[in-house]
């Protein structure tokens, strides 16, 4: 695909909780070419799920991801996440080792950190941490970014949830 | 009364008034084929020698019918040889059930004995794929088949059911409607776009149609030719696209494409609308997008959303069932301007440029196809397979009705030819059906002779024999200094003789003298026959755009 200029993009999709769905809606958008950042799914209400895939695309392209998935029969909607009035939010969980005696680290440095990003220590134990933290992807690829890459465990992320505002009165 | 589930399965095909089932069988399917055996009357049971070719012959049987074409077979490889046959019918919109049998619901996913993911593997090919994994959702994931496979854009829908439903048993309801918030085809073009639409056509001095393949899935041929006579609006058309037919017969122009006439491309390329009906625009018919139609106004009616801006940007587009969009501009009958010097240019263009070809000594294939079309009566459908003699036949063959030019267009399958005249013929068999083969796709599927022998079909056979992957061949001659690589078929049976043994009437011919003679005992031959015809083995199909390039460098040689 002759992607020229490629952004993220958020879509929301809402779907019957049928058996294969996920698959169906996730086979689609890599078969077509696209790039998938994140997901995530979940229940919502009744027989319904709504899954949040951020892909990487053109605004032709993006066009396209959506009507492609209108025709999968257990799409019910598609809505893509408006950039300029959106809400978005991952959690991660970041399990890093104890940093005491090792050159160039300590767990001071890692407590502050977590501090001015919002997050918590969850967990605590004389081999190491685990730190939570939430907000927009950025954020949380920034704090992964400022630790010591040898401190690092293991790193599970949820995918971002992501919704349109409502409109704000003056606009 | 209660009912084990293969009886369901055979009473949802009698609710579908399916009248004839192409079906293989196998470990898992047995309970449904006994049913058959005491249950399936009104219903022909057709075994082809193949899965592949049942599949084929389904979709065959709906191309010319309209019908969903319906495939039943066993799980594992009886399920994995659909699936070329789903996917040739997938890309060209065609409508077809196949039911697959699978192992038992405790079985699914340990690596059973003819296991295999079916619903998994079929996912990019079909239009919706179920899993019954309930008896309770076999009769409405059947009613879910049939009409999710027929409506909006058609195309194949595959339902996996696992042994143990179907030999479960519950009280058989077939549901009276299908209806799902998620699943609401569009039916009616937008009013503000049709008239716009119709507006421009009011404006444009070199108007043009570009007809695709929905103008007969949509049964609008009849309409089409009236909207073309009415506003004397001349037209071209797509592989797909065969069939239109206005009175005035100067308005159909000729083909477009990769293979296109010079004068259809012309058209394209000098019209200042484009007037796209049921077309998606395929790579095969636009060459170079940008400089495909540089002066025109597209409009671009269709049914699937994602058809419209998919490749080429339009300017006007309507989503929409053709059939309504072309009875809102006929019915609007409006004042257009006189386009009869516009027809003429293109007349004139079509007579300075006609198909030629140069008969010697060695039989051509374009001479057979000439001379077929004047053996044959009108109303015959051609089946093509795929390669050369297909894209011969779309220049010598363009039919004058809906339902009558079946080849595999968007997957260019090989081996479909024969088995899709199979399912064309029991889906009309009335009508005269001619299959025309090359060499190598015919050995694709050739075993096929023998269902056309067992079921007593008068099917009609040309294989061309060029000693060659023909269309390869071509392409190798052309871009890669005739380094003929992996495409000589220099061991070629005696195909005549082959039909022979299998209990088919044939004949080989080798002079060109033969050929009328043979031509016309075929045609008028009332049970099946086959000609092995040796052609020239170098010719190559002319016109011809390169792979990308632009329609304006439509070759001539
Ligand atoms: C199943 C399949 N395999 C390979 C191809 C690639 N292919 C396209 S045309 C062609 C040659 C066909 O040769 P033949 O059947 O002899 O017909 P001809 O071109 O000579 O008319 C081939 C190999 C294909 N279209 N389908």
């Amino acid at each position: 695909m002759a992607n020229t200029k490629l952004s993220e993009h958020t879509v929301s999709v809402l779907v019957y909780n049928k058996p294969g769905v996920l698959s169906k809606v996730m086979s689609l958008i890599t078969r077509r070419g696209f790039n998938v950042e994140s997901v995530s799914a979940e229940k919502t209400s009744g027989d319904k799920t709504r899954i949040i895939v951020a892909v990487k695309a053109d605004e032709r392209s993006l066009e396209q991801i959506q009507k492609q998935l209108y025709k999968i029969v257990d799409v019910i909607k598609v809505t893509p996440i408006d950039p300029r009035h959106k809400v978005v939010r991952e959690l991660a969980f970041v399990k890093v080792k104890n940093a005491s005696g090792l050159p160039n680290a300590s767990n001071m440095e890692l407590f502050q950190l977590v501090d001015v990003f919002g997050g918590e220590i969850i967990n605590a134990t004389p081999s190491g941490f685990v730190f939570q933290l939430t907000g927009s992807r950025d954020k949380i690829n920034s704090f992964i970014s400022l630790i010591p890459e040898n401190l690092i465990v293991e790193i599970a992320r949820t995918g971002i949830v992501a919704i349109n505002k409502w409109p704000s009165q003056d606009s | 009364m209660p009912m084990k589930g293969a009886r369901i399965v055979v009473e949802c095909l009698k609710k579908e008034k399916v009248d004839t089932l192409f079906c293989y069988p196998g470990g898992v399917v047995i309970p449904i084929f006994d049913e058959l055996y005491q249950h399936g009357d009104g219903i022909r049971m057709v075994q082809p020698r193949h899965e592949q070719g049942g599949t084929h012959a389904a979709d065959g049987y709906a191309r010319v019918t309209g019908k969903p074409g319906v495939v039943l077979v066993t799980s594992g490889p009886g399920a994995t040889n659909t699936v070329t046959g789903i996917a040739t019918a997938y890309i060209d919109s065609i409508p077809m059930v196949v039911i697959t049998g699978q192992v038992p619901t405790n079985y699914v996913g340990t690596d059973a004995f003819q296991e295999a993911d079916i619903t998994g593997i079929s996912l990019p090919v079909t239009k919706e794929n179920i899993l019954v994994t309930d008896i309770e959702d076999l009769a409405p994931s059947l009613k879910r088949a049939f009409h999710i496979a027929v409506s909006g854009r058609p195309g194949p829908v595959l339902v996996d059911v696992p042994k143990d439903v179907l030999l479960a048993t519950t009280q058989f309801e077939y549901p009276e409607e299908f209806n799902l918030e998620s699943y609401r085809p569009v039916s009616k073009g937008h009013p503000k776009q049709v008239a716009k639409a119709l507006e421009l056509m009011t404006q444009a001095k070199q108007p043009l149609i570009l007809a695709g393949g929905g103008i007969q899935i949509s049964g609008s041929t009849e309409l089409a030719n009236t909207f073309m006579d009415k506003y004397g609006i001349p037209a071209v058309y797509t592989l797909m696209g065969h069939g239109i037919n206005p009175k005035n017969g100067n308005l159909s122009i000729g083909n477009i494409g990769m293979h296109g006439t010079v004068y259809g491309n012309w058209a394209v390329q000098h019209c200042d609308l484009l007037i796209a009906l049921g077309t998606r625009f395929s790579d095969r018919i636009l060459g170079d997008t940008v400089s495909f139609a540089p002066n025109a106004t597209i409009i671009h009616v269709d049914v699937d959303p994602a058809e419209i801006g998919k490749n080429i940007n339009v300017d006007v587009p309507i989503v929409g069932d053709l059939r309504h969009v072309l009875e809102k501009w006929v019915e609007a009958d409006r004042e257009m301007p006189n386009f009869s010097e516009w027809v003429s240019m293109l007349q004139k263009k079509k007579a300075d440029n006609p198909l030629t070809y140069q008969q010697g000594n060695a039989i051509l294939p374009q001479f057979v196809m000439e001379k077929a079309r004047e053996l044959f009566p009108k109303n015959l459908i051609v089946v093509t397979d795929v390669g050369q003699h297909q894209m011969w036949a779309h220049q010598y063959f363009a039919t004058t009705s809906p339902r009558s030019f079946v080849s595999s267009g968007g997957l260019g399958t090989m081996g479909f030819g024969v088995p899709a005249g199979i399912g064309a013929k029991l889906g009309c068999p009335d009508r005269e059906v001619l299959v025309l083969a090359g060499d190598g796709g015919f050995q694709m599927t050739m075993q096929e002779l023998v269902t056309i022998r067992r079921e007593k079909l008068p099917v009609k056979i040309i294989v061309l024999d060029n000693g060659f992957l023909g269309m390869v061949r071509q392409w190798q001659d052309m871009f890669h200094g005739k380094r003929y690589s992996g495409v000589v078929l220099d061991n070629n049976p005696d195909f005549a003789a082959l039909a022979q043994v299998l209990g088919i009437k044939s004949q080989r011919l080798e002079k060109i003298d033969e050929v009328e003679g043979a031509l016309a005992e075929l045609a008028q031959s009332s049970e099946a026959m086959l000609l092995h015809v040796i052609v020239e083995q170098e010719e190559n199909v002319f016109p011809m755009v390169a792979a990308g390039a632009s329609l304006n460098d439509t070759r001539t040689s």
